[in-house]
């Protein structure tokens, strides 16, 4: 009775302890836009982007041999940090600093360990929209001096990660790989065609995160990165973690390949 | 009056002042809620607590033992983020004097050890600094134990107050009801 009184009671607090906490990474700068430049020939700027990469610790020795041997297995590389290492959600704020209402829009692209995606270079003809982002983007209204928050879920940059591996390795066409749910497929393409695929838990994690406002307005966006480290590879001091305890990502700009002759 | 008679009644030497009541390893668990006070007040909301207790009765009125607090309290600091929730955990070893009158015992406790936040979302408000989750902790309580007919069993009422200077001086109380389980022989 004792023993089932004591050990009871000590699962309950284990077990609520044990969970994956989150941690908080707060925004490099505030982004603003629509700002007055003084110059009437210059008008306010609409958009504006800020980046942030995470900061990772090295990979273990015991890592890189685990993960070159699954490369062998799979037969295609793979990046670090992967889908199921980090849960990560962006929580943001709007904020209309004008006397008007507006209209904002807050997207999200980034890169993984391979590469970053910039919507405006799949852009083959001026006309054209470029294709959407690989989260957000949908258009809110900000009362004049009013202030609006909203989240871009787990489950959102989850899928961001994946469309971003089909997008850039599988070559896969942007409108095709975002507006299609790819939560569930079993196998995520990482060569052109699908020529190669690997499953899920293979796909590259998105550790840049490049948050962009759009708004009509003069607003500010602030916004906070909340990642819940699944394996440990976050550094203790997150943004103020010394540039020689961390990774240098160096993702390259993704330039898809030039459209088929007619 | 009517409250002196109630108070009488407790203090009489009935049949149940001779209940017994045993000595010896004990173990509480208890459920309440905790608030933060001063600053930290601005930042975190009151929010449900659970606190165990492990210890040993040197004597009927001195006890050693090790405790462990967890609260979870919603974050209000400046957006964003909002609607997040941050949990204490505390952990220390202390020191309970008990002073028995029949089946009531007053206790009075007081103890160190450590107190840990789940997570940095306070850190924007300067409670922690980058990267700290764990800091010295201080608790200083009493309480009010009501002995069952079993002479293992007590439930009763405490109260704590709270110190982590390391967490630029987070201090906050605890109220919680309690059951003990005490397993020894009668005092």
């Amino acid at each position: 009775m004792r023993l089932a009184f004591v050990s009871t009671s000590l699962a309950v607090v284990a077990a609520a302890a044990c969970t994956s906490d989150p941690r908080y990474l707060p925004a490099p700068t505030a982004i603003e836009v629509g700002v007055d430049t003084g110059d009437p020939t210059m008008p306010p700027a609409t958009t504006a982007t800020a980046s942030m990469t995470l900061p990772i610790v090295p990979e273990t020795m015991a890592a890189i041999t685990a993960r070159e041997a699954r490369q062998t297995a799979l037969g295609a590389e793979l990046a670090y940090v992967r889908l199921g290492d980090l849960d990560v959600s962006i929580e943001w704020t709007v904020k209309n600093l004008a006397a008007a209402d507006g209209m904002a829009r807050v997207k999200l692209d980034g890169g993984n360990q391979f590469f970053y995606y910039t919507p405006a270079n799949f852009i083959v003809d001026p006309r054209d929209p470029p294709p959407p982002s690989l989260a957000g983007g949908i258009p809110m209204a900000v009362p004049a001096g009013g202030t609006i928050s909203g989240v871009l879920r787990e489950d959102a940059l989850r899928e961001a990660s994946i469309d971003l591996e089909a997008i850039t390795r599988g070559e896969l066409n942007p409108f095709a790989a975002i507006y299609n749910v790819n939560e569930n497929d079993p196998a995520v393409p990482v060569a052109p065609m699908a020529a190669t695929t690997i499953p899920q838990d293979a796909v590259s994690q998105m550790i840049r995160f490049d948050v962009t406002l759009e708004a009509n307005q003069h607003m500010v966006l602030e916004y906070t990165v909340r990642v819940r480290d699944q394996r440990g590879i976050l550094h203790d001091e997150l943004m103020a973690a010394p540039a020689a305890e961390i990774v240098t990502f160096t993702p390259a700009e993704y330039i898809p390949p030039p459209p088929p002759a007619p | 009056m009517r409250r002196l008679a109630v108070v009488a009644m407790l203090l009489a030497p009935t049949a149940a002042s001779a209940r017994p009541a045993s000595q010896g390893v004990y173990a509480e668990a208890g459920l309440g809620a905790a608030a933060t006070l001063g600053k930290a007040a601005d930042w975190t909301q009151p929010g449900p607590a659970l606190a165990l207790r492990v210890g040993y009765d040197l004597f009927s009125w001195f006890s050693v033992g090790v405790a462990a607090d967890a609260s979870t309290h919603e974050a209000t600091v400046p957006a964003p983020p909002t609607g997040e929730y941050v949990q204490l955990y505390r952990a220390r070893a202390d020191a309970r004097l008990t002073a028995r009158v029949q089946m009531i015992a007053l206790y009075a406790e007081g103890g160190a050890g450590a107190a840990m936040l789940s997570s940095n979302v306070l850190e924007k408000v300067g409670v922690q600094d980058p990267g700290q989750r764990f800091a010295l902790a201080f608790a200083a309580g009493g309480g009010l134990e009501y002995q069952l007919q079993n002479r293992h069993y007590a439930v009763g009422l405490g109260g704590e107050y709270f110190l982590a200077p390391g967490f630029d001086a987070l201090a906050g109380i605890e109220v919680r009801l309690f059951l003990r389980y005490t397993y020894g022989g009668a005092r």
